[in-house]
């Protein structure tokens, strides 16, 4: 078939497509609802303080949940954990909890549903029920502006908890559409209690004086015995990437991930920094790495020692095969590239880049780095000054330079990695390379696991 | 625009609002959310919608900047899924679907308004505020990646 008749094919597919219908509702109630919360929600705002400290059994029934009047439905939550397939099994094998906290402040109502936890995770589902509108500046802007969420733990003193906290589609509120935060321990399994923290905060543009929301805070206390302990699995397996040598150390499955963590040898000349890799079970079912974070290292090195996939956890196999396809690396003897942009100049750029372009813009300065196609991402998002401190920036990758009225592509192989810096004032910065090269490993590495 | 006329309107063209966010994410499930989002943002903003008969381009438009949102939002969080202009071979490697959804920006931009939204050329530079040479330029520059020889009457 040419293109031409894949064309043709492709539309009649694409036209049979029908929207799945009720978004009108659901964006007409979310906006009657968000009205109605600020006659309705206000007064029960001292029941909620009560809510506020209500203490939560894991793995409640889901009937005795839903008969309290105050409980979505299970639908929402299954919507809610679809793109994952471990979440989408925590629910189906009826691994999760509801919840039902709430809280007002001002014009502003969050309620927290449910919670999929295990050893390592606190996955919390919640719902801004109400938001305070943001006008916007100019009155013929068609995209309205909404609030961002943060959401936080508050670590209690002295606590060494180490911790990431990813969150699923936009992190603009949507009124009454369920959305979650996932917050993963490293270094500890999860806290008996902790409070979880909603903020809301100003979008990123315009940038102008918005109504402060108090933050809100759901104290959350669980009973570690009645959550899902992990499965560990003791590994010592040797291996070499591209003459890099490793060591599997151990694999641990929870309800949420699998991970598996790998010790690098003290000689290696390289830090590893990504791995493109699956996990196959002994039936053929392949299991691939999860939304949000799925790597994690040492922050005092680039490399990245723990990975993860989605979990076989409520089908646990007796053996499996872990198959890595690529893996990138940062040189240990990469210095930091630093660029003077009044000159436009670089020095100690990494292999196979080059920076083509330095303007100056409204108030901005905009780089255009000439890089891999594969691997754009040849440096760290941050951008410091000579004392190591941050500047706010944003990276973005574009076929052209998007300022050059030439519209002329980027070479065989490359791309344009464009940096913006909203500080004209500065003179020079300093990058840290991420990538400095990569091993396609053809055929895969395959590297057998005993799951007994 | 009242909001019951939006809701008429959006009605009329929710399906092809659907289609667009499917050929721009890839997927039915990231293409539902991304419509409510737009179709929310858009009811919050019909009120200042003066002229509605640019309702289309208008609504199109929000679609685009969420499909755009969420972009970002996975750049941050899985590899990198953009081909160059130059992976020719790449490109021919790919099912149609998948090479528009890899094309870069604002080559897609133009593919899928163009030969998938119903939009004219003029329509299209103007939704996405460029001159129309521009446009022009990297429709040329995106059928000949994607080896498609078309006319205007074969846009879908």
């Amino acid at each position: 078939m040419n293109r031409n008749q894949e064309f043709l094919e492709l539309t009649r597919e694409i036209e049979t497509l029908q929207a799945p219908g009720g978004s009108v509702e659901r964006a007409m109630a979310q906006v009657r609802h968000a009205k109605r919360s600020k006659y309705v929600l206000r007064p029960l705002t001292g029941l909620a303080a009560v809510f506020a400290v209500f203490v939560m059994l894991i793995n409640v029934s889901p009937t005795v949940a839903q008969a309290c009047s105050k409980v979505p439905i299970l639908r929402d939550l299954a919507q809610a954990v679809r793109f994952s397939p471990s979440m989408n099994e925590a629910v189906e094998n009826n691994y999760y909890q509801p919840i039902g906290l709430e809280q007002t402040h001002g014009d502003t109502t969050v309620r927290v549903e449910y919670l999929i936890v295990d050893q390592k995770n606190v996955n919390v589902f919640y719902r801004v029920l109400s938001a305070p509108k943001i006008e916007p500046e100019d009155p013929d802007d068609p995209v309205e502006h909404s609030f961002l969420l943060s959401p936080e733990i508050r670590k209690p003193e002295g606590a060494d908890w180490e911790y990431s906290i990813s969150t699923r589609w936009c992190e603009t509120v949507v009124p009454g559409a369920m959305q979650y935060a996932s917050v993963q321990f490293r270094n500890t399994d999860v806290p008996s209690e902790l409070d979880f923290q909603l903020s809301l905060v100003e979008p990123e543009e315009p940038d102008r004086n918005l109504p402060e929301v108090e933050p809100f805070v759901f104290h959350l206390k669980f009973d570690p015995s009645d959550t899902a302990q992990g499965n560990h699995f003791e590994m010592d397996q040797a291996f070499a990437l591209d003459g890099q040598k490793f060591r599997l150390t151990g694999i641990d499955v929870y309800p949420t991930y699998l991970e598996f963590t790998l010790e690098s040898e003290a000689d290696n000349t390289a830090w590893l920094t990504g791995l493109d890799y699956e996990l196959v079970t002994e039936d053929g079912t392949r299991y691939a790495r999860p939304d949000g974070i799925s790597a994690v290292g040492n922050p005092d090195t680039p490399e990245f020692n723990t990975f993860r996939v989605d979990s076989p956890f409520f089908f646990l196999p007796t053996s499996a095969t872990l198959c890595i396809t690529e893996a990138e690396w940062k040189l240990k003897a990469q210095p930091k590239t630093h660029v003077d942009l009044k000159t436009g100049t670089a020095e100690n750029l990494p292999p196979e880049s080059e920076l083509v372009q330095v303007v100056r813009q409204d108030g901005a300065w905009k780089l255009a780095f000439l890089v891999s196609a594969e691997h754009p991402q040849c440096f760290d998002l941050r951008v410091m000054n000579a004392a190591d401190e941050e500047y706010g920036t944003d990276w973005d990758w574009w076929s052209i330079i998007p300022w050059d009225a030439s519209d002329t592509p980027a070479p065989e192989g490359k791309i344009y990695a464009i940096l913006t810096l909203n500080d004209d004032s500065v003179e020079e910065i300093w990058l840290e390379p991420f990538c400095t090269g990569v091993s396609q490993l053809t055929p895969p590495l395959e590297l057998p696991l005993d799951l007994r | 625009m009242e909001m019951n006329e939006y809701a008429r309107r959006v009605e009329d063209i929710q399906n092809k609002l659907f289609q667009t966010a499917v050929l721009w994410l890839g997927d039915p499930s990231a293409a539902e959310e991304a419509l409510d989002e737009a179709v929310y943002r858009g009811l919050k903003g019909c009120k200042r919608l003066r002229e509605p008969q640019f309702f289309n381009t208008w609504m199109t438009r929000i679609l685009m900047n969420v499909c755009n949102d969420e972009q970002k939002r996975r750049k941050r969080e899985q590899s990198w899924e953009v081909l160059p202009e130059t992976a020719v071979e790449a490109f021919d490697a790919l099912p149609l679907r998948e090479a528009i959804r890899r094309l870069p920006k604002e080559l897609k931009e133009l593919v899928i308004l163009r030969y998938f939204s119903g939009f004219s050329l003029r329509e299209a530079s103007e939704l996405l505020e460029i001159p129309q040479g521009t446009a022009a330029t990297r429709e040329r520059r995106a059928l000949r990646l994607l080896r498609l020889e078309l006319k205007e009457e074969e846009q879908a």
